[in-house]
């Protein structure tokens, strides 16, 4: 990556070396290997790799914590309860209602694997957070918006589209401007803020800690100037650090949550 | 809706609120691409490219703010 190796080669202020601004360059992976299946592109970069550390941790803890429950939990399982129960009560029960409770499992595997994979974010030595490459946003964005739909036509019939296409209220003749809008916003648009609100704001949070992680180094030199901006700079890096995982926990609370309002939405018809 | 049952909201008022909050921005964005392409389009077909694309967007927002402001009063009914 172009702002590591300028980093490392002594890149300082008044070195005659101009700051190494990072660019949307360090979202794009060098692959470790290439591989291509039938045409299908399977480049194993730093990204799949995380996010396959992310997905075995996340089964493997719940596997660990629900393998042989006891009436009397151990520490590994009211762990893991805690987890489901944050889920269900905060997010499952709270949303789509009593009849959400069948969800939760899913709910709960969203959320903890959005989590895991943002914090990969800050993680040392993974550093990279896996929901800045829209790609995993979008294929957990399909995934949802399948689930939406299938169970919309399920339980409403046409219903589930003509409710959403034709607002009750409005004059017959607004249907003209109203209804392309509508069923755009619920095809298109709906899915597509979904996964762009997960990515953007992964992609915008590591690009922030880089900026200032390479200015804290950059700053580094013998000047009075130098060493004030190179420390504040670090302890900028810190605080956004800590503020960035506040911000992947949010995020992935957040993709939960609206998932479970679109089940909602897709179970009950509105009134 | 009665006095005590606002103080208890249930499941469905609460989806319905979220799904309002978030719904208002994907409305908003798909008025201003719907109709701000259309604008577009029309401007690039008779010239006016920039007017055209310009009433699109505020067609767009309008109708956007519309759709939203019937669906937010009809809950609160």
């Amino acid at each position: 990556m172009s702002v590591v190796n300028l980093a490392t080669e002594s890149c300082h202020l008044n070195s005659g070396c101009g700051f190494p601004a990072p660019s949307a360059d360090i979202f794009f992976l060098e692959p470790y290997a290439t591989l291509s299946i039938g045409g299908m592109d399977f480049t194993i970069s730093k990204a799949v790799i995380l996010v396959t550390i992310v997905a075995l941790v996340v089964t493997a803890f719940f596997m660990a914590a629900f393998r042989a429950p006891k009436l009397v939990p151990g520490k590994l399982q009211s762990l893991g309860e805690q987890a489901y129960l944050f889920v269900r009560d905060q997010i499952g029960r709270e949303v789509i209602g009593k009849d959400g409770d069948r969800f939760v499992p899913f709910l709960t595997t969203l959320f903890f694997f959005v989590w895991m994979s943002n914090l990969m974010g800050v993680i040392p030595g993974a550093q990279f957070p896996v929901m800045s490459n829209l790609a995993f946003p979008v294929s957990l964005t399909l995934i949802v918006f399948i689930t939406y739909l299938v169970l919309g036509f399920k339980h409403q019939g046409v219903h589930f589209v003509l409710d959403a296409a034709f607002p009750p209220g409005v004059p017959k003749l607004m249907y003209i401007l109203l209804t392309p809008l509508e069923l755009l916003q619920l095809f298109v648009t709906r899915p597509v803020t979904q996964a762009i609100r997960l990515f953007a704001n992964m992609f915008a949070g590591h690009l922030l800690i880089t900026t200032f992680t390479v200015g804290a180094w950059y700053l580094l030199s013998p000047s009075l100037i130098g060493a004030l901006g190179s420390a504040t700079s670090f302890l900028v890096t810190v605080v956004l650090t800590g503020f960035e995982m506040f911000i992947q926990g949010l995020q992935a609370f957040i993709f939960t949550l609206l998932t479970a309002v679109y089940i909602g939405g897709s179970l009950h018809a509105e009134h | 809706m009665k006095a005590n049952d606002a103080e208890f909201p249930t499941s469905a008022d609460g989806r319905q609120t979220d799904d309002m909050a978030w719904r208002s921005v994907s409305t908003l964005t798909a008025g201003m691409l719907l109709y701000g392409g259309l604008g577009w389009l029309i401007g690039k077909r008779f010239g006016h490219q920039s007017a055209y694309m310009a009433a699109g967007l505020i067609l767009g927002i309008c109708l956007g703010l519309y759709v939203t402001y019937k669906r937010v009063t009809r809950g609160s009914r």
